[in-house]
């Protein structure tokens, strides 16, 4: 069955559908929680709320090609959200997030280093662009912010991070 | 793409995907799934107000649901609250719009869940995902499963609806992992009530126990309650039947889960009143713990709860009020339990009903 006519199913609620769709998925929605929280029982919790918000409000989905922004929609929200609780309670720990670090070989920019050098929205959008490899007009979607102002967060993103792009290779 | 951002997108798949994440989402699935009936149990409520009114039990579970709601609400009033207090900061405007938008996706769907129909015929089937161990053998309405294990959480109790037939689903965890194999559980049936006692050994959690709420909605369960358990390791619940059922219980591995089916039994030819003999009512705790010990070596003692919602412990029960009256002697003095014991008169599915102590 292809993942439309799944989508299509779960947004009538076929519970079936909707597992397969979430099993499939499941390993993208953790890997973006963690780059979030560092953490894996906080990112399994973000996964666990995805989930179940998705489960929850996939009846008002209308239309189901906008299944895999809508789902990575809820999980940035949720990822957020549950950072900004915790941060509400305890403050990250600057030393536990480091031993998290891979070494960080011979001045070459690593993962979290480079994430944590941007801000939220802009980490968000390079990670789901160039990680997620989500064309540029879903990340707008699930965004809910205008491509022209996406666009120019990649820019700028990749400038901060003194990554240089090819000629046009941004818009491929 | 640009080596730098290939390498970072390496980083990022090589992310360490645990084993939990599996036993994560179909928990999360399943918590989904109840609350998707709670919400559907509080329509209906809503629409048969005055049909339901006078039932204590639906009532109770209702006002969980009610709780959460609220919860949920604070939670996201809270988060808007926080966002406005930031709104000196610019660089938390994104922050803001993104926590708007959050409680704005909370409003949708608590909106779409509200007026959906659609809902109401979607409590699709998942029990039974694992091995098939066993169908389990009723001997005398006794049964039993599982093995021993210690630190069991009972963590997802459910109820699914298959034609005919309803299943309930019971899970366990430990350390927030999916078991492989069940814990030690027994099983017993009794008539007059119609009840199913599960007992669950090395079971130290049960963060279940407001699933159970849950199992009303089934159209042959009357109720579901926890009763008290003699030691901390042992988690023991009951479920009342409507009417005859014809029951299985069938046990599955990796993942762990115990899967009960409920199907219509067949009617009961009239059936004569029994005669129990049981103890005054107390409120939910001790009492009915001291007062089973008393009498463990009955076999047919069971905890039951009255139809005021208090409970009680009864012996057994006779077709004759002489031979019932019999028993009650010989029960106050083998265990000295004088002037502690009554003799109550039930139809074949009636719960008993409250009987105050001296």
């Amino acid at each position: 069955m292809s993942d439309f006519e799944l989508e299509k199913r779960a947004i009538a609620g076929d519970d079936e559908s909707f597992s397969i769709l979430i099993e499939q998925r499941k390993e993208r929605i953790y890997r973006m929680a963690y780059t979030y929280v560092r953490n894996k029982e906080d990112a399994l919790e973000i996964v666990q709320e995805t989930v179940y918000k998705a489960y929850l409000s996939v009846e008002k989905l209308q239309q189901p090609q906008y299944f895999n922004t809508w789902l990575m929609k809820i999980a940035v929200n949720a990822a957020l959200d549950h950072i900004r609780k915790s941060k509400r309670v305890v403050y990250m720990d600057k030393d536990i997030e480091r031993s998290y670090t891979p070494d960080n070989r011979e001045g070459k920019l690593d993962l979290y280093e480079a994430l944590d050098s941007l801000d939220e929205k802009t980490r968000t959008v390079l990670m789901l662009r160039y990680f997620e490899d989500m064309p540029l007009k879903d990340i707008a979607d699930t965004l809910e912010t205008p491509l022209s102002t996406i666009k120019s967060l990649i820019y700028r993103g990749l400038e901060k991070l003194k990554i240089n792009l090819g000629e046009g290779e941004l818009l491929e | 793409m640009n080596k730098d951002l290939e390498r970072l997108k390496k980083d990022y798949q090589n992310i360490e995907i645990p084993d939990e994440l599996t036993s994560v989402t179909r928990q999360a699935l399943e918590r989904a799934k109840q609350e998707r009936a709670r919400i559907k149990q509080v329509q209906h409520h809503d629409a048969s107000h005055a049909q339901i009114d006078n039932q204590s039990p639906s009532e109770k579970s209702d006002s969980i649901q009610f709780d959460r709601g609220n919860r949920n609400y604070q939670q996201s009033q809270q988060h808007s609250g926080k966002s406005q207090s930031q709104h000196a900061l610019p660089r938390n405007r994104w922050a803001k719009r993104i926590g708007a938008s959050a409680a704005a996706v909370f409003v949708l769907f608590t909106i779409s869940v509200n007026t959906m129909p659609a809902f109401a015929s979607s409590l699709e089937n998942i029990p039974g995902i694992g091995k098939l161990v066993k169908v389990l053998q009723f001997n005398k309405g006794e049964a039993e499963g599982g093995q021993i294990t210690d630190s069991t959480d009972i963590y997802a109790i459910g109820l699914h609806e298959k034609g005919e037939s309803d299943q309930i689903t019971i899970r366990f965890q430990q350390n927030h992992i999916e078991q492989e194999v069940a814990s030690y559980f027994h099983v017993n049936y009794r008539e007059f009530p119609n009840t199913m006692t599960f007992a669950v050994g090395g079971a130290r959690n049960f963060s279940a126990e407001q699933d159970l709420a849950t199992l009303k909605k089934s159209r042959f369960v009357q109720d579901a309650y926890t009763i008290v358990s003699p030691d901390d390791s042992l988690v023991r619940f009951t479920i009342v039947f409507k009417e005859p059922v014809a029951y299985e219980v069938k046990e599955y591995q990796q993942p762990a889960e115990v899967v009960l089916t409920l199907k219509q039994g067949t009617p009961a030819e009239a059936k004569d009143n029994i005669y129990s003999v049981r103890t005054a009512s107390h409120p939910f705790g001790e009492e009915q713990g001291v007062m089973e010990e008393k009498l463990l070596e009955e076999e047919h003692v069971r905890i039951l709860k009255d139809s005021a919602g208090t409970y009680l412990v009864e012996a057994g029960y006779y077709p004759t009020k002489e031979e019932a009256q019999s028993q009650l002697k010989r029960l106050e003095e083998q265990y000295g339990m004088q002037g502690q014991l009554h003799v109550e008169e039930r139809t074949y599915l009636q719960m008993p009903e409250q009987i105050i102590g001296q």
